[in-house]
């Protein structure tokens, strides 16, 4: 117990499969809450409701433990819930109640130019959070899943309900929003 | 993701949970997670007990079912009956209607016989 700071995500869960510990169940716990809080935050945009979520999905996450396969990366398993708690909470909204579900692409997409994922990623990380203020939410999520937090296409399809090619598309698509907003925020640079 | 290391994304919105709510959560997940194993510990025990009485319940039954086969041994005959009428060999008359009548007529002619007598 002594080197459990050592161990990955996956090695302390299967530990705590093994023995139910609350000792385990706090080194996750502490290990994801900020991560989890910050998703919740910057997508709920309230503190209060971002509390409150971050406990809703602390208690899905746990009550949830037996059904983790091992498949995936157990961040990516956080992930996954903390944005799917966020995204039906969303959706509850007026605002947001068409979150990630009007259809995507049409035939001009497939004409923008492609942007290279180098000039985005180097964009002054404080402009970049101007730039993805100003696009529309469920584009800067798509962003934050794939360049933030690493998940995978399929994650992300799996989270938004779309296809992984329709995923692809919102992508590129939202890539180049953000590129354009860039470009009229800092027309100089 | 781009050839080289650098990603300005990984720097966007690193908020820190207050203390507070990491108490809280932590509270609130123990707690619900406690509650739902005592639900479930609750639900195992009262599962085990009808197990408990249904098994209990079922060897009952089984003791009753042999009981049962040990007094309904004559009743097993009528399936052979059944299989032995269909085979055909309780009866070859060809026409068994006929040989009824006969019989009645024989039986007749004897109870007369018996009358004069």
């Amino acid at each position: 117990m002594g080197n459990i700071k050592k161990l990955t995500d996956e090695e302390i869960l299967k530990l705590y499969l093994e023995k139910p510990s609350d000792h385990y169940f706090r080194v996750l716990h502490n290990r994801y809450i900020d991560k989890v809080y910050s998703k919740a935050i910057s997508l709920l945009k309230n503190e209060a409701m971002a509390e409150d979520a971050v406990q809703e999905i602390f208690l899905k996450i746990f009550l949830n433990l037996s059904k983790f396969t091992f498949r995936s990366k157990f961040s990516t398993w956080v992930y996954s819930i903390t944005y799917n708690y966020c995204i039906d909470l969303l959706r509850k909204q007026k605002k947001y109640k068409k979150l990630f579900t009007s259809e995507v692409d049409n035939q001009a997409d497939l004409k923008e130019d492609e942007v290279n994922d180098k000039v985005l990623l180097e964009i002054e990380f404080q402009k970049l959070g101007k730039v993805l203020e100003k696009i529309p939410l469920d584009d800067k999520t798509v962003l934050m899943m794939k360049y933030k937090d690493d998940l995978g296409i399929r994650d992300i399809s799996g989270i938004i309900g779309k296809s992984e090619s329709a995923v692809k598309m919102k992508i590129k698509r939202a890539k180049a929003k953000a590129r354009k907003t860039y470009n009229k925020l800092f027309p100089n640079e | 993701m781009a050839d080289n290391d650098k990603n300005n994304f990984k720097e966007l919105e690193n908020f820190e949970a207050s203390e507070k709510l990491k108490k809280k959560s932590l509270q609130a997940t123990e707690g619900n997670v406690s509650a739902v194993k005592a639900f479930f510990n609750v639900l195992d025990l009262y599962i085990s007990k009808f197990f408990d009485v249904f098994i209990h319940a079922a060897k009952d039954e089984g003791q009753h079912q042999n009981h049962r086969s040990d007094l309904s041994l004559g009743i097993g005959i009528i399936p052979n009956v059944i299989e032995k009428d269909k085979k055909g060999e309780f009866d070859n008359d060809e026409n068994p209607d006929e040989n009824e009548e006969d019989n009645l007529d024989n039986l007749s002619k004897e109870d007369d016989k018996k009358d004069i007598d």
